[in-house]
């Protein structure tokens, strides 16, 4: 469950939303409960990752195609 | 001279009047220069509309001019009015009364906005089967568009508050007059190759001239093909451009584009939050009723052990022992009252009891009890014990009583 870096956020919400669901049924057992728990917050990482949080400036194409940091605004 | 001389306000009505009956005259639009163009104090706006051979006076009353006029009309303009003439009797001057100005040569280009629509139309690019959705979490987002001005300040703005975190990559593009198309071309085919999640192409409002680049062909087919989902953008709420229609996505503004373009980074942090308390809640449940099952047998167990089986039964001996007991002791007890009783009646009938109260028991010489004068005769000996001693002595009579 948890070794897919590729999904995307959405998919990590649905698969968090499944593995939620199972949890909670409670006809699994207390293995299956730290499997789906530790699958869970390996999810949960996942998308968290996905979001690379730094601020970044906002970027402008120059002339020459290349970026640069756009001065004409704030 | 005529026999029927007529005054200057009869003649004047009566052309009045032929003018109001002419249906052509009634309802009209004709084009010509601006000039002379005032704007007087009371809202009328007076002009003369002229060509090259003739000129003609023209006025528009102020409670016309916001429906009918959606410019600021100077001299030299080209314009289409449309309206009725009429004669100003108090002069004898006819003119035209506008209802409505504009600029000509925009008639032009809504035919060609028309027949470009309905051949993109027709053509199946603006059909719901190619347009791509959007991302839910884009985090690097192209925008196309002038970089002054107020749209690419709305769009960085509604971006960066509501995902701090996004990275914004603008190519700064000519958006009106010559070369505008070809440059809103290569800002999006530029920003398509770079792999960003969305793109906004737009600009803010302007006159149907200015937004006219959005309207090209060439600008509507590099959005057709861009392989990024693009957001179109361009002017107001109402205005509508063939870049709407092909792109993904219309926004009626720039500002909305950047809302459809970013999600919110403060609603992700909080579902990732939510689903991370879920998860702990649902372990924490399942340990909790974990514990509480072993808690329950390990209560029944105790309960069922030898022990305790063995110390049951010696209570349920024990209460019976004091059980049997107590019955014992009530059925010996009513014996003994009985008994007392008994002794009591016996005590009554004790032979030494009667000899006490004076009576006396008579035996024979040999020593029978004689209870019958049949069983002696005179002479015969006899003996009479009484309480303290015995009397001996001999029958002297016997007689029946």
């Amino acid at each position: 469950m948890g070794d897919n870096k590729e999904n995307t956020i959405e998919e990590s919400f649905a698969i968090l939303e499944d593995i939620i669901g199972q949890m909670e049924e409670g006809d699994v057992s207390l293995d299956q409960s730290f499997a789906l728990y530790k699958a869970g917050m390996e999810e949960l990482q996942n998308a968290n990752a996905k979001i690379d949080q730094t601020k970044k400036a906002v970027m402008a194409l120059n002339k020459e195609g290349q970026l640069e940091i756009f001065e004409g605004d704030e | 001279m005529n026999k029927n001389i007529y005054s200057v306000t009869q003649v004047n009505t009566y052309i009045e009047r032929m003018f109001s009956d002419d249906f052509m005259l009634g309802n009209l639009s004709l084009t010509g220069e601006v000039s002379n163009c005032k704007y007087n104090h009371t809202g009328h706006i007076y002009f003369t509309l002229k060509d090259e051979k003739s000129a003609i006076s023209c006025v528009m009353f102020a409670g016309k001019r916001a429906q009918g006029l959606k410019f600021t009309m100077k001299d030299g303009d080209k314009v289409v009015v449309t309206g009725y003439v009429g004669v100003y009797s108090p002069q004898g001057k006819y003119q035209v009364y506008a209802n409505q100005i504009e600029l000509a040569g925009v008639g032009d280009l809504y035919q060609r906005f028309e027949a470009l629509k309905q051949e993109l139309a027709d053509s199946g690019m603006f059909d719901s089967m190619y347009k791509k959705p959007l991302p839910s979490h884009a985090m690097k987002i192209g925008v196309v568009t002038a970089p002054t001005g107020a749209a690419v300040h709305d769009v960085i703005r509604v971006s960066k508050t509501r995902n701090p975190f996004v990275q914004i990559i603008l190519y700064p593009a000519q958006v009106q007059g010559e070369g505008a198309a070809p440059s809103i071309i290569s800002g999006i085919n530029c920003l398509d190759s770079m792999g960003l999640d969305v793109i906004i192409v737009g600009r803010g409002g302007g006159s149907i001239e200015d937004l006219w680049a959005f309207n090209e062909e060439e600008v509507a087919r590099a959005i057709f093909h861009a392989q990024t989902p693009i957001i179109s953008a361009v002017g107001h709420e109402t205005d509508f451009t063939i870049a709407d229609f092909v792109a993904d996505r219309r926004a009626a503004t720039p500002s909305q584009a950047a809302e459809l373009a970013n999600f919110v980074y403060q609603d992700f942090a909080n579902q990732l939050e939510r689903y991370s308390d879920k998860l702990n809640r649902a372990l924490d449940y399942k340990i909790d009723t974990i514990v509480e099952r072993l808690n329950n047998y390990k209560l029944r167990l105790q309960l069922l052990r030898p022990e305790n089986k063995i110390k049951a039964n010696e209570e349920k001996l024990s209460q019976l022992a004091v059980r049997l007991a107590s019955l014992m002791q009530a059925k010996l007890d009513r014996y003994e009252s009985r008994l007392v009783a008994l002794s009591g009646r016996l005590d009554g009938l004790s032979p030494a009891k009667k000899l006490a109260a004076g009576f006396g028991y008579v035996t024979d010489s040999k020593g029978g009890r004689v209870d019958s004068i049949e069983q002696l005769k005179v002479g015969d000996s006899f003996s009479v014990r009484i309480k303290d001693g015995s009397i001996d002595g001999e029958i002297t009579n016997l007689s029946n009583i």
